[in-house]
């Protein structure tokens, strides 16, 4: 895949001739500095943003072939995001937010709202449920966050920078909990992070540098 | 979705009362200026169609006169027509009433009050079978029925008599041509539909009674017929056939849409003017959706990561509008109610005054202006929201979602909304010349609306070089402030465009408004003080309310005339025509001494050559509004149906008039007197020798009326200005939904610029990390909002000129046929600009307040 950017007139290579295959259910860590590319790599893999050149398969379906609805509509039930701010909605409650993904894709909202309920259980958060985010610490926010990410038992989950606000023992927590809770599900991650410690809980680390991967090998 | 509307709509609107209830209310004014105006229209028109339902009864044909009643000679003809189940004669005057002894406001002889009644005179015999209600039994000749035969009897509704405390064998005093008459309440009536006529302040009595105490002996206004609905249309065609062609064979109702036909102008002015309130709220509501995606739009980007597709967030924010706007359009129903009971006075206040139409209406709410009130809310909401939501659709996830990246909503392309604004500002131009060209009404509005949306076109551009301009001003009076507010200005262009225009609107309509109303209220008074030459007028008290059924004594027509200083007197006689079927009025007074004396001014000859050539060649004169309604001119022919028969009459000048915009069709007295068979005077005008005292003269005059005839003689100068008064009455409503209007667009700038401040939250918290004082951030907002309205008040000018030219030469000379006279006093622009500067800074006081007291802290993490 290529992905070039114009910027003030110039052209700008985000990512530059990389290729990915990641087999369902591993838990890839992406790392790289600033600017590296592996942002870019993560929003193209969720249909948010489309390649200059290339294409981008998920779950077997290339991307390139959806129209806006249906690359929503994949969004919806084929993949979970977890973003380093967090992005719960605060007007709804922790376990509104886990309920949204598996409203969206149609269950009943008595139903969406047990499920949720469950997820933060296992996330450790089931005495949270009825908190708006204003009032969660930040590991907490994110525990809601990888719930979420995981309530319509999606295929694939991308974590951009999910630790990046957080303290030592809260990313710890995080990145525990979302490796445990894919590996039980047999849900695929890939986790972009700058954290050597995150990126040490994954099955399998991908360097980038200048938007080429430098290296992809298993932890050490 | 059902839980997502429940869980983003409604908490979203909960969760911000302010911009929800701004938004609502201003929905609510705009829906309730146009619920009110169509319910003070409906109602008054809805009460006089009651009063004519009323006394109709169960009549399905009705004979009238095209002239002022008719001889009942010929009532025996009609009534032995074959096919005639039921026929009864009928007079029906408005009178005045009084209380002899007590005086009114003014020192008005004839009493406290001057109350509208009803006289109906029925032949009791005959009543039976239309069930007007009289009587204590409905079969028509009980109680009160046969009680009217005796000498000045009258029945009058018991709540009539119970509100004036009236009871069987009380005197009711009338005043009929300014005399005094005195009829006995010998009944009380039950009707309902008598009870609703004229707020039932109808006093019914035997029609010999009737024409005593009005003097018309043998004159009748109406036979009412029964007749086999399945044979209507033939009984109607034999009774054209056998009756003179100045009787009109028609169903009750009809006299109904004749009078809508005739205030047709007027209440088409008003609801125009009723949407402008509407149409500033449309802009409202596009602020405040807007507003909405503007504060959420990273969570926007959160929902369309997750999987909420575009067509779900336009509903969500389409479910925005239509929920604003349906609770908007129910509260602007409610009180648009509120807004009828207030405007009602002064509409049928206009419509006694202007049109001589008496009714005394009430307000009442049918289903059809609930719907439309709702329906309107809605619609107007819907349209503005429907932008804002498209743009939510198309937040892009990839860069909300992630933390301190903002986007605002696409820059719009300057070059592109100028050539719209010139196409729309071409199409305007281009409707009012068809308008003008092809005499359609309706474009004029198209061509208004096209201007208006052509200036808000324009506003991008105005926000962009105004900001530029006025940046320099702004830098020496605010330093730094000044010019980060200036900056901001022309940096927000979406934002700031709809506030500009909302302002442009609000200031254009006002503007064009004043001008309009200066212009003709300027022309009026100048026609007035031009054409009423006359020293003295004078009318018998309770004139407006018995019209052309007053009548002077000859008597005293003879001393007036010989009283000391008199140059000359011209008479005045009226009665409504109908003319390419419509209602008009043919005019008697005496040529002569218009063409001595008088100073009418025609739109095409000499005022001695018009009047010379109807004076040789039998002639008439008409209005401008007859001659642009009915496209008349100098040397045609009108036709008319008088009671002396078929008349074709060369029309020898059109002159300026504006007191009736149905029209009039001038004729010498005895010409009118002649074709209409009447020689009586309703009304004087008196032309006194250079020198005369005009009190002593009126002194004189009502020494010569006696005691018993009560007489209004005014001088010129009071008659000026009582016609002033009644222009200023008429327009007052027109100020009070201007007002309205603004009120709409203060609501908007104050929700627009909250917009504007948190679209900046950001910056303004780098401005306070970097050492911003509060009062610089303060001055920073409060510069915006000045600089908003300002730009915003220029281009309103401007457009405002430009409306005005289409509603004095356009819309009002297509109504009305009034040409009037352009007047533009520049005081105009300054006051709305003043006004729009103070409005814009007041509404930017609180986000200013609230943009000021925001941590930097708290600035730098929103978004």
């Amino acid at each position: 895949m290529v992905r070039e950017f114009t910027l003030g007139g110039a052209v700008v290579r985000a990512l530059d001739d990389v290729t990915l295959l990641v087999p369902r259910g591993q838990f890839v860590a992406i790392v790289g500095r600033s600017g590296s590319g592996k942002s870019t790599l993560l929003n193209l893999a969720s249909g948010i943003d489309v390649p200059s050149r290339g294409e981008v398969r998920v779950d077997g379906v290339d991307l390139a072939k959806l129209d806006d609805d249906a690359l929503t509509r994949l969004r919806r039930t084929r993949i979970g995001m977890v973003h380093q701010f967090f992005n719960l909605l605060p007007t709804l409650s922790a376990r509104e937010n886990v309920a949204l993904p598996a409203l969206l894709a149609g269950e009943p909202e008595g139903a969406a709202l047990a499920l949720a309920d469950r997820l933060l259980g296992e996330v450790g958060l089931e005495s949270r449920a009825t908190a708006r985010p204003a009032t969660l610490s930040g590991g907490e926010m994110q525990r809601v966050a990888v719930a979420r990410a995981l309530s319509h038992r999606p295929a694939l989950v991308l974590a951009d920078e999910p630790t990046g606000n957080l303290d030592s023992q809260a990313a710890a927590q995080v990145i525990e909990r979302l490796a445990t809770l894919a590996a039980a599900r047999g849900t695929t991650v890939v986790l972009v992070t700058h954290s050597r410690d995150a990126a040490a809980a994954a099955q399998r680390i991908v360097e980038i540098k200048d938007g080429r991967i430098v290296s992809d090998s298993a932890p050490a | 979705m059902i839980a997502l509307i429940r869980w983003f709509l409604l908490r979203r609107l909960l969760g911000e009362p302010r911009r929800t209830l701004l938004t609502i209310l201003g929905v609510a004014l705009g829906v309730a200026v146009v619920v009110g105006i169509r319910l003070a229209n409906r109602s008054a028109i809805g009460a006089f169609a009651e009063t004519v339902d009323a006394v109709s009864g169960r009549a399905n044909l009705q004979v009238t006169s095209t002239s002022e009643g008719f001889d009942e000679r010929h009532f025996p003809e009609v009534q032995e027509l074959p096919g005639v189940q039921a026929a009864a004669p009928i007079v029906q005057v408005y009178v005045r009433a009084f209380t002899p002894g007590v005086r009114g406001a003014g020192g008005d002889p004839t009493g406290a009050g001057g109350e509208t009644l009803l006289l109906l005179g029925v032949d009791p015999l005959l009543e039976a079978p239309f069930q007007r209600g009289l009587g204590a039994d409905t079969s028509g000749l009980g109680e009160g029925a046969a009680l009217l035969l005796e000498p000045r009897a009258a029945a009058v509704p018991r709540g009539f008599a119970e509100k004036r405390g009236l009871a069987r064998g009380d005197p009711l005093p009338i005043l009929a041509s300014g005399r005094p008459e005195t009829l006995v309440v010998r009944a009380l009536l039950d009707s309902p539909a008598l009870q609703h006529a004229l707020g039932g302040n109808v006093v019914v009595t035997d029609i010999a009674t009737a024409q005593e105490v009005l003097r018309r002996n043998g004159v009748i206004d109406r036979i009412d017929l029964l007749v086999d609905g399945r044979h209507r249309d033939a009984l109607r065609a034999a009774l054209d056939a056998a009756l003179p062609g100045d009787l009109v064979v028609d169903r009750p109702e009809s006299r109904t849409r004749q009078v809508e036909g005739m205030i047709e102008a007027f209440s088409l002015n008003l609801t125009a003017l009723s949407f402008i309130a509407l149409f500033v709220a449309v802009f409202l509501v596009l602020n405040s959706v807007g507003l909405s995606v503007l504060r959420w739009r990273q969570d926007l980007g959160v929902l369309r990561a997750l999987g909420v597709t575009r067509r779900e967030l336009v509903l969500l924010f389409s479910g925005e509008g239509a929920l604003l706007g349906l609770t908007g359009g129910a509260l602007g129903v409610g009180l648009g109610v509120l807004l009828a009971r207030g405007t009602l006075g002064a509409v049928s206040q206009t419509l006694t005054d202007l049109y001589l139409i008496q009714q005394a209406a009430t307000v009442r709410l049918d289903a059809g202006t609930a719907l439309l009130g709702l329906g309107l809310g809605l619609a107007s909401a819907l349209a503005a929201a429907i932008g804002p939501a498209w743009e939510a659709s198309t937040t892009p996830p990839a860069t909300t979602t992630r933390q301190g990246i903002f986007v605002e909503g696409a820059e719009p392309r300057l070059g592109r909304w100028i050539v719209l604004a010139f196409l729309l500002l071409a199409l305007a131009v281009g409707l009012s010349a068809w308008t003008v060209a092809e005499r359609r009404p309706i474009g004029g509005f198209a061509s208004a609306f096209a201007a208006l949306m052509g200036f808000a076109a324009l506003a991008p551009w105005a926000l962009r070089t105004g900001s530029r301009w006025l940046e320099g001003p702004v830098r020496r009076l605010f330093g730094v402030a000044g010019v980060l507010g200036a900056r901001y200005v022309g940096g927000s262009l979406v934002r700031g465009s709809v506030v500009v225009a909302a302002i442009m609107v609000a200031v254009g309509m006002t503007v064009a408004m004043t001008i309009m109303i200066g212009s003709f209220r300027g022309t009026v008074d100048r026609w007035i003080t031009q054409t009423l030459r006359g020293d003295l007028y004078v009318e018998p008290i309770g004139h407006r309310q018995t019209g052309s059924a007053t009548a002077l004594p000859e008597e005293f027509l003879a001393a007036v005339r010989a009283l000391p200083g008199v140059a000359a007197m011209d008479t005045y006689r009226a009665t409504p025509i109908t003319y390419g079927g419509r209602l008009a009025y043919a005019v008697g007074i005496d040529f002569e001494v218009q063409r001595s004396h008088g100073n009418l001014e025609f739109t095409d000859v000499p005022a001695r050559t018009a009047f010379g050539d109807a004076l040789a060649h039998e002639g008439c004169i008409v209005t401008e509004s007859f001659a642009h309604r009915h496209r008349v001119a100098r040397g045609d022919t009108l036709r008319l149906i008088v009671p002396a028969g078929r008349v074709a009459l060369p029309v020898t000048g059109v002159f300026y008039d504006y007191s009736v915009d149905a029209g009039a069709v001038l004729m010498d007295r005895r010409l009118f007197a002649r074709l209409w068979r009447d020689d009586r005077t309703e009304s004087l005008a008196l032309y006194l020798e250079s020198g005369t005292d005009v009190d002593a003269t009126r002194r004189a005059l009502l020494e010569a009326a006696g005691p018993d005839l009560f007489l209004s003689a005014t001088p010129n100068q009071a008659l000026r200005q009582r016609v002033l008064d009644v222009f200023d009455q008429t327009f007052r409503i027109t100020w009070a939904l201007q007002g309205i209007a603004v009120i709409v667009s203060v609501l908007g700038v104050a929700g627009a610029l909250t917009a504007l401040i948190l679209q900046r939250g950001r910056e303004i918290g780098v401005l306070r990390a970097a050492g911003a004082l509060r009062g610089q951030i303060q001055a920073m907002v409060l510069v915006e909002s000045g600089l908003l309205g300002t730009i915003g008040a220029l281009l309103g000018c401007v457009a405002g000129v430009a409306l005005s030219a289409i509603l004095v030469h356009v819309i009002n000379k297509q109504f009305f046929g009034w040409t009037l006279r352009w007047m533009v006093d520049p005081f105009v622009f300054i006051q709305a600009t003043a006004l729009m500067l103070v409005t814009a800074i007041a509404a930017g006081l609180a986000p200013a307040r609230a943009a000021a007291g925001r941590a930097s802290r708290d600035a730098m993490r929103m978004d």
